[in-house]
């Protein structure tokens, strides 16, 4: 059977990347003795499959992995033999089963929501608002990924938008395309936006199709 | 409280920025993270190398699942700062701090050590300095953490002596609980971080630097070690446990790539075959083996409790084991059970046989290592590893017809009454080898050599022997470069700064410590990454201090000199190690002891029966 659990992904193990999070699925698998199906070849895999990767430090509210298990179980009894074998900052939301001929979530996932908190709160909160009208407004961002290829970002962004209901510090919340082939990267924008890498925390809220 | 705080605040804000943070923030699974108040003792656990690499250490997990047994104590862990880390927290004036409750070293009851080999000297200074504690033990006060070392490389510890309060000689897992009851009951007392040291110092393998005085003689050999405080306590024996303690049944599991990433389950400790110029077969004695059954079980709790699929046996000789068939065969059903990789490392020719081969039938094929470390038969008769070629020639083509592809073969450069022949026979020996593998396995077979210099440690019949000299090792290491090129075998050879290196730091005496104190003053650090090592800041650091590596390295030993090392008792008598060492001299070979009784002096000293101790574990 193949299952879909959606998890969130905060504290220490936001750390973790995605390479290294398969085998951390493999292994709390193992520890709650759920048998997971591997992959037919000379090297077999554990067939484990996650969804649109997260940039390694941010937090995931909706993060989704599908997982082919062995035999048939009720989703109750995955939930309960899942129980305290997730390290810590791995919680479940949800698990369900899913059509085993369903598509991956890479190929349908179109877009992600981040909500990006500032970590400092010396920049006023209208200054933020007319950078991000301004960055918004332009024809074009030009970023270089880290193998050295410019590309612009602009069209990646669907919205940027600032969330300030009165609590101590302002959010902003940020929508991107998130297709395996055009995907924007939340600190990206927010370097758009003239904040250094040690001003802010990413949270994503979910990936949606 | 505020402490660890700031701490959090300086990662959530930093983390994000260094490579791999995820080697700074804990939260692995089984991790034991205590309320810091809850307990009276507190101890840090330090490995001296990156998470990566300090994550496996076998020692500092054994010690973190007995102290955190204690209802009154608790271990959290510490490596070493990778550089852009160690930048950011001097930048940011954050100190060093554990994983666990991200607390600063400072606030530890304890800080011990764990240093397997030499080259991690220079990290030791570096973290107690990021971790805002005096670096010299004689400047540290009342407030400070006592701070301990052991492993391996503290069987000498005098190059290190003036930066420990204390050295824990021998098997930490038989004395940590002693160490826990002192402090726990000294602090309780009141008692001041002097007393409290003066009570580590009853401990039986607890030694004191601070309380002895050395002398010397005019060629700067030792004369005599005295110990002010306990006059009558002339070295400190080293502790081992009789039976070989249960394994951590709840290994933590990283949550990032470290090396060696696997259960290892030690199944035997010791080794009986007395290779010359191998310490562990010295400091290690005697052979303590683990029953079958422990094994199974706790491999099975181990996959169950971690959720790791690689398993791995640990001893010095696997082979040896006495009823490694029957082991392997119970591993290989475990492993189907739960579908894991096995590997097994360590393993002698001597007692490698067919029978076992075909136990491991059927499995992936790895690599397959064979240590045949010097290239004549001759050779090998000095140093007591007497596998002649024929049967290194014959492994070889079994294993080959047995599937494997890959082999791998160590060898040694620099051993006493070396010859250029012995070299030739390393290149002869090697392209046998690889014609077998190309004859039995056509295109897919690899083999990879590497090639080490000898150094002579301490504890070993070669502890009197010069280090081979530059040239003579430069002038063999390029012989065999030219005469394997061409071959499609893959050598590597060690540096030989790094092995001089390590030649000094393992033979040196209480002068090195001003010396290493300047190395890392002038930038050592890392000293054990190809990357990071600069002999330049070491020959700064000599010349500086008017010391002469040279006296620590090339020069023979005459078997009257006293050692730095000598107050620091193996269980294994100077008698023993000089006999073996005339013995090599005549290329003559000792057997396996455990055939015949070699009196290397364990047993008498010990009070303890060999065959005896070897099998507590497994009659229990």
């Amino acid at each position: 059977m193949r299952v879909r659990i959606s998890y969130q992904k905060r504290l220490q193990i936001r750390y973790t990347s995605t390479l290294d999070l398969q085998s951390i699925w493999e292994r709390s698998m193992r520890r709650a003795s759920i048998k997971v199906e591997y992959s037919k070849g000379f090297h077999p895999q554990p067939r484990i499959q996650l969804g649109v990767p997260l940039p390694l430090g941010c937090i995931g509210l909706d993060e989704k992995v599908d997982i082919w298990l062995k035999g048939s179980l009720s989703i109750e009894e995955i939930s309960r033999k899942l129980q305290g074998k997730l390290p810590e900052g791995l919680e479940i939301n949800t698990i369900e089963e899913i059509m085993p001929t369903e598509k991956p979530l890479s190929s349908i996932i179109q877009f992600s929501e981040y909500e990006v908190y500032l970590l400092n709160e010396e920049t006023p909160i209208k200054d933020i608002q007319n950078r991000i009208t301004k960055v918004l407004n332009q024809k074009e961002i030009i970023r270089t990924k880290r193998n050295g290829k410019k590309y612009d970002l602009k069209p990646l962004i669907l919205s940027i938008t600032l969330k300030d209901d009165n609590e101590e510090r302002p959010s902003i919340l940020i929508k991107l395309l998130s297709q395996s082939n055009r995907t924007g990267r939340a600190d990206e924008v927010m370097f758009a936006l003239g904040f250094s890498i040690t001003d802010f925390l990413v949270e994503r809220i979910g990936s949606f199709t | 409280m505020r402490e660890s705080q700031t701490i959090k605040e300086f990662l959530d804000r930093n983390l994000i920025t260094v490579q791999k943070p995820g080697r700074y923030v804990g939260g692995e699974f089984n991790q034991i993270v205590k309320k810091w108040d809850s307990v009276s003792c507190h101890v840090a656990l330090v490995f001296p190398d990156i998470y990566d690499i300090g994550f496996p250490n076998l020692g500092i997990s054994i010690l973190y699942d007995i102290i955190n047994k204690h209802d009154d104590a608790l271990a959290e862990r510490v490596f070493a700062p990778w550089m852009d880390m160690e930048k950011l927290l001097r930048e940011n004036e954050v100190p060093l701090f554990t994983l666990e409750n991200k607390k600063p070293l400072n606030q530890f009851d304890l800080i011990g050590f764990s240093i397997p080999y030499e080259t991690l000297y220079t990290n030791v200074l570096n973290m107690l300095q990021l971790a805002d504690l005096p670096i010299w033990a004689s400047e540290r006060l009342a407030s400070d953490p006592i701070i301990i070392a052991g492993g391996h490389a503290t069987f000498n510890p005098e190059p290190m002596h003036a930066f420990f309060d204390a050295f824990v000689v021998g098997e930490g897992e038989e004395v940590i609980d002693e160490i826990i009851n002192v402090i726990k009951h000294d602090k309780e007392k009141g008692y001041k971080r002097e007393q409290i040291i003066d009570h580590l110092a009853m401990i039986d393998g607890i030694y004191i630097p601070g309380y002895f005085d050395v002398e010397y003689n005019s060629d700067k050999t030792i004369r005599s070690y005295i110990n002010k405080e306990q006059p009558n306590k002339h070295s400190i024996t080293k502790r081992f446990s009789k039976k070989l303690p249960t394994p951590p049944q709840y290994p933590l599991v990283p949550n990032i790539n470290v090396v060696h990433d696997r259960i290892v389950v030690e199944i035997m400790r010791g080794c009986s075959r007395g290779c010359r110029f191998c310490q562990a077969g010295m400091i290690m004695r005697p052979i303590r083996e683990r029953c079958i059954d422990e094994i199974i079980l706790s491999m099975r709790n181990i996959v169950i409790n971690t959720g790791i699929s690689e398993i791995s046996l640990l001893s010095l000789s696997s082979s040896d084991y006495t009823d490694i068939k029957e082991l392997i065969d119970k591993v290989m059903e475990l492993s189907d059970e739960f579908n894991l990789a096995f590997s097994l490392p360590s393993l002698r020719i001597e007692s490698f046989n067919s029978d076992l081969m075909d136990s491991l039938e059927g499995k992936r094929k790895g690599n397959f290592t064979i240590a045949p470390e010097a290239g004549s038969d001759m050779l090998r008769s000095v140093i007591n590893k007497p596998i002649p070629n024929s049967s290194v020639l014959e492994t070889v083509q079994n294993i080959c017809e047995k599937g494997w592809n890959n082999i791998k073969l160590y060898f040694m450069i620099g051993f006493p009454n070396e010859s250029m022949q012995d070299i030739e026979g390393i290149v002869t020996l090697c392209k046998k080898v690889n014609d077998i593998g190309k004859k039995s396995n056509k295109g897919r077979f690899k083999l990879h050599l590497s090639i080490n210099t000898f150094i002579p440690k301490p504890h070993t019949p070669f502890e009197w022997v010069g280090l081979g000299k530059k040239e003579q090792i430069i002038e063999k290491t390029n012989y065999l470069r030219e005469n394997l090129k061409n071959s499609r075998i893959q050598v590597d050879f060690s540096d030989f700064n790094s092995s001089y290196l390590e030649s000094v730091l393992s033979r040196g005496d209480r002068k090195l410590s001003k010396v290493i104190y300047s190395a890392w003053e002038n930038g050592a650090k890392f000293d054990a990454w190809k990357e990071c090592s600069n002999f330049e800041n070491w020959d700064k650091a000599f010349s500086s201090n008017s010391i002469d590596p040279d006296f620590y390295t090339h020069r023979s030993r005459e078997t009257t000199e006293i050692f730095p090392w000598d107050h620091i008792n193996i269980g294994v008598d100077k008698e023993f190690l000089i006999k073996e060492f005339d013995l090599s001299k005549n290329m003559q070979t000792s057997i396996d002891c455990r055939h015949e009784c070699l009196v290397c002096g364990i047993q008498t000293n010990f009070q303890i029966n060999c065959s005896k101790i070897k099998s507590v574990g497994v009659e229990e």
